[in-house]
């Protein structure tokens, strides 16, 4: 691995970053937003159901937070190759892991200034003390959200790869399905017993599962926090393996050709 | 010393349900300085021939050597090497000297070297007024110019340029051409060009190779491949009168009026035909020869693979 090449590219995210405006709108105006809405919501019902109130809005920090993650790797790799400067990237001899690198470098960077703000948010504004409180168990929620997410970016990098650049959608959307599945709001148990199965197979279902423990018992089971970790190594080694294995077929094929 | 070496290189791509050679057996090497240039038609394989040297695009079969190496296993052979193509673009929202310095720091050039190149090749391709302006609010023209800045940023040992002065001003085109011959004389720049503009590929290249449908059907020089194609050339001489006419016949002139014309052996030199001419006392007022053309050329080889 070549670290100048990972520095360039992320100088590079950081100057696209800071020059498209609508970046700035996609990644910290729908996040804040959507905090503010939940956040509202939860004094809204804290007299009705404060439990209620406090798992949407928690649910709801973590699955931006997964958001911003999973999608400035994989929209940071649509812009390359929308701009049509992937070629002049993948000319220098930047290996796929240099550039995949840099891109979750990026993303590392940018979701853990979003989580703060909205971290800040929902402890300032809407008094969730449990983010101080315990902070170790929110700290091991976000850094297991983090790695699921990055595991996640590059499965569906190595799709967008695949399936070509009219599949680039799947940056931005192919997260909410991952998320219904994973049961944000509500337990595995409410699905019909095969969707179950799937269920428990997804990289979120274990956090949200132990975030919902948080918020009404203030306690994360070790055992769902292992199950998590260990079903996000699976699909980290799984998507690093199809994302190399796609790479190298895009150059066979000629898919690498059309995407640039 | 071979800078790039291709053997038997084959692609095949699939059309529908069929498949097609994009290149089939193609077989060449580049000497180190050369200008080489690829001619042929629309769809005949250039660009994937430059997508394989460039390293984007695998062979299917075959050996392509750059700098003596397989590139697929030395990444660092791209370093030296620069490739860029009138459809190059880069992210609309960068300013120009950010798309410089990026790709300068893509390139690992040591940051003194970066700043001072940049002054230098902004300076020379007439780009230091918009240094500060995105990509995407610069015109056509300036674009170009950007790009090949940005070619010669890494000084490469090896410059793929593909269609390099499309949309560019006269002016900055024949710049652009001067600037190519110029790297390749005081650098000793190996250059592959490919582009429309004949004369452009007749002024700047030592050789070329024709290509279409995916086969090299001709290599050499610029002048031993036309020789090739083309035997002979008019030759149209203007005299004050016409004298020995039986004579001139004879020796293949066609006449019409006080004009002259006649077919010449390709290697047949003009002036022995003109003094010929004077001897037999013939005023000559106008000589018009037409050698022919690269252009000529191109049209001539499409014409016989069709």
């Amino acid at each position: 691995m070549k670290l100048y090449k990972i520095a360039a590219l992320l100088y590079y995210d950081i100057l696209v970053f800071k020059n498209s405006r609508w970046k700035i709108v996609e990644f910290v105006y729908f996040p804040v937003t959507t905090i503010l809405i939940w956040g509202l919501f939860s004094l809204f019902v804290k007299d009705m159901a404060v439990e209620a109130g406090l798992v949407v809005l928690v649910v709801n920090i973590f699955w931006n937070f997964a958001y911003i993650a999973q999608s400035s790797v994989n929209m940071q790799m649509n812009d390359d190759t929308w701009s049509g400067s992937l070629k002049q990237i993948l000319i220098t001899g930047i290996t796929e892991f240099e550039y995949l690198t840099a891109r979750v470098v990026f993303a590392i960077l940018m979701s853990a200034a979003i989580m703060t703000i909205m971290l800040g948010i929902s402890l300032y504004m809407f008094n969730v003390t449990l983010i101080v409180t315990h902070a170790s168990e929110v700290l091991t929620l976000s850094a297991l959200t983090l790695f699921a997410s990055l595991a996640l970016a590059v499965l569906l990098a190595a799709m967008i790869i695949a399936a070509g650049r009219e599949y680039s959608f799947l940056a931005w959307s192919a997260l909410q399905a991952f998320i219904l599945l994973s049961a944000p709001f509500y337990p595995v148990s409410i699905f019909p017993e095969p969707v179950q199965a799937v269920s428990r197979l997804m990289p979120f279902t274990s956090i949200f599962e132990a975030t919902r423990s948080l918020v009404s018992t203030g306690s994360v089971s070790s055992a769902v926090l292992t199950e998590g970790f260990l079903i996000t190594v699976a699909y980290a080694v799984f998507s690093l393996l199809a994302y190399k294995i796609v790479f190298h077929r895009a150059r066979k094929t000629g898919g690498l050709v059309r995407l640039t | 010393m071979s800078i790039v070496e291709v053997e038997n290189v084959s692609k095949k791509f699939k059309s529908g349900k069929k498949d097609f050679f994009a290149l089939k057996d193609v077989s060449f090497d580049i000497k180190k300085g050369e200008i080489f240039g690829l001619l042929g038609p629309n769809g005949a394989g250039k660009s994937t021939l430059l997508n394989i040297l460039i390293g984007i695009l695998f062979p299917d079969s075959g050996n392509v050597k750059i700098f003596g190496k397989n590139p697929l296993k030395n990444n660092d052979l791209f370093e030296k090497m620069n490739f860029v193509s009138g459809e190059t673009r880069f992210h609309w929202a960068l300013k120009v000297k950010d798309i410089l310095e990026f790709h300068g720091r893509l390139y690992g050039i040591p940051k003194n070297k970066r700043i001072t190149e940049t002054k230098k090749l902004a300076k020379f391709f007439e780009i230091e007024h918009i240094l500060e302006n995105k990509f995407s609010n610069i015109s056509t023209g300036e674009k170009m110019r950007l790009i090949m800045a940005k070619a010669l940023l890494n000084n490469p040992k090896l410059l793929l340029l593909d269609e390099p002065t499309v949309g560019l001003d006269p002016d900055i085109a024949i710049k652009t051409r001067n600037e190519i011959k110029r790297i390749n004389k005081k650098l000793g720049t190996t250059i592959i060009l490919t582009s429309h503009y004949m004369h452009e590929i007749e002024q700047l290249c030592d050789r070329i190779a024709f290509i279409n449908k995916g086969v090299i059907v001709d290599i050499g020089s610029v002048d031993s491949v036309k020789l090739r194609k083309f035997a002979s050339y008019d030759l149209t001489i203007k005299v004050r009168s016409v004298k020995n006419r039986e004579f001139l016949r004879r020796k293949g002139f066609l006449i019409n009026g006080n004009i002259l014309r006649k077919e010449l052996p390709a290697d047949e030199n003009i002036s022995e035909t003109l003094s010929m001419l004077a001897e037999k006392g013939m005023e000559i007022i106008e000589i018009e020869s037409r050698k022919p053309t690269l252009e000529d050329y191109f049209v001539k080889m499409l014409g016989d693979k069709k």
